[in-house]
């Protein structure tokens, strides 16, 4: 096993830039999922990891050694893609052994190291099948075995999941997470959908435009946001986003959104007074109260979508539409009035002009910049 | 132990490796396009020991010296280049006209040989130089670099590992611009598509149906509409390939297209699956379906360089080895053949011609 840096990587597409000037560091047996949409530069990052994609700029090492030039079968490393990419022609048994074999391992240690990885994925009934007969799922199981196999000291993984239908990608992403836990093996794992991400990775490294715009725990990337895109990307629905100002009620600070506003009995909110602001907030940090009082905004019902463990509300105050989460038995008719409490020790505040969170009283809950 | 990327492509040993232990000297005769654009470069890439470079004009062996530093000296004579102790390989980036000559001589002087492709104008002349370097146990191997493209690479690995059966049709489309022709030596070669370039491509079909015995080639070679009045070489052309079994192999150029989603697409269909890719401009991939599976191969390299270096690693793994190289000219003989039968076929009305064995 080993650690992966990354220093002032930089990977262009004739005038396209993929990658700009990333820095990453990934300890030996971290977990390091790369989030972002399509064309962020996640898969080019890893593909250039693999050695599959050559640098324009910077230095890749892999335990400790420059593995910039190196070509892939040097970097020992072991990839699983999106498709299943399994010799159709091979019982699993060789589809597992190819690389062994290709590495010119002995027979004994093929066998020894099949096993194994065909046990830890529960395919090893199945080793004498060929992939036409078994199912999508099984074919994934049978590349992540090849990969696990080689006993690589990384392994790289490129949307794996997203081949599978909802349920077993669920179910393979638990498994997927257990057994990499087991294994200890140095992994990064691209995916565009952040709760694969949430769920899976030690840390996210959330891409946008070739950059690492957020590097932090999952749970840092949710609750803190390093600015407007990772809110909006991360989480289902994406976190509201209010034109926000503040000013002086007295010693407390008052929140004028839209909508209305609210006292915010917070000494570090009082200073951002004056600035043009972006107010964020969760959908499941916004309560909603039966009746006007201190402290709420009111807001219009405009449609209701029950989702079975909560219900998802859009709402309308002043000009701005809101997602809210509610439990499921309230359940408001569209067109009605509601009132709104935002939780405060949930609500972001972000720069309107750049977008990135403003940190606030404490900075160790805040996010780190990629 | 150096593990691999874990993805059948990643398996597959289709990159050109150089064996361990064993880097040739070499020494390049031919200073032109080939050698500057293409086999000093993949050379380069490939930390590749030149030891000297010769050509007919002494300014184009230094101008090829400057322009890559790492090569170690500029020969006045082609005497001198041969007598260099230190060179194993001589690689010939001449036109096909003086081929045989140089061949010879550098065979006479204990040398391997690296000759570019088409090895020769006739292939009596070709079997003859091969007979004389098994003679001399030297190998003599040629530079039908399209082998080590990565996607044909890769196909070729999966039809000798069974993986669609027996082969039963191969299909070739060129369809991408070409480039300007017009005022180039490739102007003034007879058959310059079929000869020139089309012989990358009947080389491939001969790998791919390795072993199968060639029943007859046929080909026509025409000027489409939109062709230069002073290109006087046809720039398009169709070979086809039949084989005593029944399997056949097409290969179609269709001449300078407009198009912006250029490629070489092509396809091999077999008794048990079907291989598709394609090579050159930028799209080079290559699937594998099989039994409802497709399995998709993302190549990482291109024909030039990697093909370049991958006739030559091959051949330097052979010296090492003591073994025929997969590129040996014995081996190229039929593709020769071929070439110059779908020549002759264009010249006589696209009839069949035997192929010369």
């Amino acid at each position: 096993m080993a650690d992966v840096r990354f220093h002032a990587i930089r990977k262009t597409f004739g005038k396209v830039t993929a990658v700009d000037d990333v820095d990453l560091e990934v300890a030996d047996g971290d977990f390091v999922v790369l989030l972002g949409p399509s064309g962020c530069g996640k898969t080019t990052l890893l593909r250039c990891l693999a050695g599959l994609e050559k640098v324009d700029g910077g230095r890749v090492l892999i335990g400790g050694r420059d593995a910039t030039n190196l070509p892939p079968r040097r970097r020992r490393i072991a990839m699983v893609f999106q498709s299943y990419a399994v010799f159709p022609h091979l019982k699993l048994f060789d589809n597992i052994a190819f690389g062994l074999r290709m590495q010119k391992e002995p027979k004994t240690v093929i066998r020894e190291r099949v096993d194994f990885a065909a046990k830890l994925l529960h395919i090893e009934d199945l080793l004498d099948r060929y992939p036409s007969q078994i199912s999508g799922g099984q074919r994934q199981r049978v590349a992540v075995a090849r990969a696990i196999a080689t006993k690589a000291d990384v392994l790289l993984m490129d949307e794996p999941l997203s081949n599978l239908d909802a349920l077993l990608r669920m179910e393979m992403r638990a498994e997927l997470k257990a057994l990499l836990r087991q294994l200890g093996t140095t992994t990064i794992y691209v995916t565009h959908d952040q709760v694969e991400a949430l769920s899976m990775g030690d840390r996210i490294a959330v891409m946008n435009a070739g950059r690492i715009v957020q590097l932090d725990s999952p749970l840092a990337v949710y609750d803190y946001p390093a600015d407007t895109f990772v809110g909006g990307f991360v989480g289902t629905p994406p976190m509201n986003f209010l034109a926000a100002d503040i000013s002086r009620n007295g010693a407390v600070p008052l929140v004028n959104l839209s909508g209305g506003s609210f006292p915010l009995d917070d000494p570090e909110v009082g200073r951002l007074a004056g600035r043009r602001l972006v107010l964020g907030i969760r959908a499941e940090a916004i309560v909603v109260e039966p009746a006007a009082g201190e402290g709420l905004i009111e807001a219009t019902v405009i449609v209701v979508e029950p989702l079975g463990s909560h219900n998802l509300l859009t709402v309308k105050t002043g000009d701005d539409l809101l997602k809210v989460s509610t439990p499921p038995h309230l359940f408001p008719e569209p067109d009605s009035l509601i009132w709104l409490r935002l939780e405060p020790g949930r609500i972001r505040w972000m720069d309107s002009e750049s977008g990135r969170a403003i940190p606030l009283a404490d900075p160790a809950a805040a996010p780190v910049p990629g | 132990m150096s593990a691999a990327v874990s993805s059948p492509v990643g398996d597959l040993d289709y990159r050109p490796a150089f064996p361990a232990g064993y880097a040739p000297g070499v020494g390049i005769v031919g200073c032109g396009g080939i050698a500057k654009d293409c086999h000093l470069p993949a050379y380069a890439g490939y930390g590749v020991d030149v030891v000297g470079v010769y050509d007919l004009l002494p300014e184009a062996a230094r101008r090829a010296k400057d322009a890559f530093p790492f090569v170690r000296n500029a020969f006045a004579s082609l005497d001198e280049l041969l007598a260099h102790p230190e060179i194993d390989v001589v690689d010939i980036a001449t036109g096909p006209e003086v081929r045989l000559e140089l061949i010879a001589r550098a065979v006479g002087a204990g040398k391997n040989v690296l000759a570019q492709k088409p090895l020769a104008l006739d292939v009596e002349g070709a079997r003859k130089v091969v007979e004389e370097a098994e003679r001399c146990g030297v190998k003599l191997a040629v530079n039908q670099n399209g082998r080590w493209s990565p996607p044909w690479r890769i196909a070729t690995l999966l039809v000798d590992a069974g993986a669609i059966g027996d082969v039963i049709g191969v299909t070739h489309l060129l369809d991408k611009p070409l480039p300007p022709l017009v005022g180039t030596h490739f102007a003034e070669i007879e058959h310059f598509t079929i000869f020139d370039h089309l012989v990358h491509w009947i080389d491939i079909c001969r790998c791919w149906l390795d072993g199968r015995a060639v029943a007859a080639v046929r080909a026509h070679e025409y000027r489409p509409p939109n062709q230069p009045a002073d290109l006087a070489t046809p720039a398009a052309a169709w070979v086809e390939i039949l084989y005593e079994d029944g399997a056949n192999a097409m290969i179609r150029v269709t001449g300078d297209v407009r198009t912006s989603r250029p490629s070489c697409p092509f396809w091999i269909h077999g008794t048990e699956g079907t291989i598709r890719g394609s090579v050159l401009v930028g799209v080079e991939f290559v699937e594998l379906e099989r039994d409802g599976i497709t399995t998709a191969f993302d190549p990482e390299g291109r024909w030039n360089p990697d093909g370049f270096a991958g006739t030559l690693a091959e051949l330097a793994g052979a010296i090492a080895e003591d073994r025929q190289p997969f590129n040996s000219a014995r081996h190229n003989l039929l593709s020769l053949a071929m070439t110059l039968a779908a020549c002759r076929s264009a010249e006589e009305g696209s009839r069949p011609v035997a192929v010369d064995t």
